[in-house]
């Protein structure tokens, strides 16, 4: 990746010629990468071209970023990298615009949640299951969160790792197991016995919306056997 | 410096390009990959960025299909190559119908030297071989039997025949 990196820095350093190399190498990659992200052609060009001329060297913009590339990664992954945040933050920016009525929803929606004797009566559960999850290792949680939270199967996870499949469903179910038991050593420290501990596992599994609902399901069966 | 901080973000704290890049290429040292995977654990869009970089082409793909299909192109080139080469070495096919056709073509003791310092006897030179010891006293007849065509040669010490096209064979019949 060095060619990558003395591209990027000649790119960075105003080099009209390298410039010219980077767009013809680059730029059909970047409409692609865009189109993928924004699925409509004319707001797919719209973004790689702004992303673009973000990183066009000229007296205007003296510091480009491609002087923040270090060559770690491929140049392509960084572009896709760049392009995905530059989207982000465009989104972010329109948002802020456009629906600010949504927001206020939300924080009416959220307010009226706390005040919620259900919900208050879960805190504890809640505040449970949050410090299991904190407990584990980072790698377990990014693959609670990608399998659970973003929805991506295992194989997916497993891409993004640079690991097989089979070991994430491994630590998966690992990292399951460890939050099983870290919520009932946690309610069982806070007073509660086992029966009311398995009525709050169903309570909660039914009543309050949470992805890992599923999961503890399965696992109130084995509690109440072991219990 | 600090990596995790970038002016062009609107969330402060999210990682830069160039560190998810590094990640998606497995070049992170242990200590950053941890912290980075404690950001990405609690960050949707950084989640959905890095699975996003990963959704690109990937390189490495190719040269492991390069490989099976030169593999595929090249072995068969050489099995035929190698076949032609051998064929190539061989003498050159003599019709086999009868006796007086074949030893005369070629001087026996010449081809046997040549023959033997080369290579280990075909079917066919085995029966000029056999011609040669007999002093050229026999006959040499080509039939096609049931279970393959076979190679006879006629001596005065009885007929022996040789299988065509099958690994050397040799019996002896009176």
């Amino acid at each position: 990746m060095q060619h990558e990196k003395d591209l990027a820095q000649a790119c960075a350093s105003g080099d009209r010629q390298a410039w010219q190399h980077f767009l013809e190498l680059y730029s059909c990659k970047l409409y692609i990468a865009a189109l993928a992200l924004v699925e409509d052609k004319n707001l797919a060009r719209e973004l790689a071209d702004t992303v673009c001329a973000d990183l066009y060297c000229n007296s205007q913009n003296p510091r480009s970023k491609l002087a923040t590339y270090t060559g770690r990664g491929s140049l392509e992954s960084w572009l896709r990298a760049v392009l995905f945040q530059f989207n982000i933050d465009r989104h972010r920016t329109e948002r802020r615009f456009t629906s600010f009525d949504d927001e206020l929803y939300l924080i009416e929606r959220s307010s009226a949640l706390a005040f919620d004797p259900l919900v208050r009566g879960h805190s504890n559960f809640e505040d449970s299951l949050r410090e299991s999850i904190r407990a584990l290792e980072p790698e377990d949680r990014f693959i609670l969160a990608s399998h659970f939270f973003d929805g991506r199967n295992l194989a997916q996870v497993a891409q993004v790792l640079h690991t097989h499949a089979s070991t994430v469903g491994r630590r998966l179910g690992k990292a399951l197991i460890a939050i099983r038991r870290g919520v009932v050593r946690r309610l069982s420290h806070q007073g509660l016995s086992s029966s009311a501990l398995a009525e709050s596992l169903d309570l909660f599994a039914t009543e309050v919306s949470f992805d890992l609902q599923a999961e503890l399901l399965l696992g109130v069966d084995l509690m109440r056997e072991g219990t | 410096m600090n990596r995790f901080s970038s002016p062009a973000n609107q969330s402060a704290r999210c990682p830069t390009p160039d560190l998810l890049s590094a990640f998606a290429a497995n070049a992170l040292s242990p200590g950053e990959r941890k912290t980075l995977l404690d950001h990405l654990a609690g960050c949707k869009t950084c989640r959905a960025c890095v699975s996003f970089i990963g959704e690109a082409p990937q390189s490495r793909q190719w040269p492991r299909f390069a490989t099976h299909a030169a593999a595929i192109l090249i072995l068969p080139a050489l099995g035929f190559a190698l076949l032609s080469l051998h064929r190539a070495g061989k003498p050159p096919h003599l019709p086999l119908s009868s006796a007086s056709q074949t030893p005369s073509l070629l001087q026996p003791a010449e081809f046997l030297t040549n023959s033997l310092s080369t290579r280990r006897l075909t079917q066919a030179e085995r029966a000029f071989h056999l011609l040669t010891q007999s002093h050229l006293s026999s006959s040499l007849a080509f039939y096609r039997k049931p279970n393959g065509p076979r190679l006879v040669l006629q001596t005065e010490r009885g007929e022996r025949w040789i299988a065509v096209g099958s690994p050397f064979s040799e019996s002896k019949r009176n």
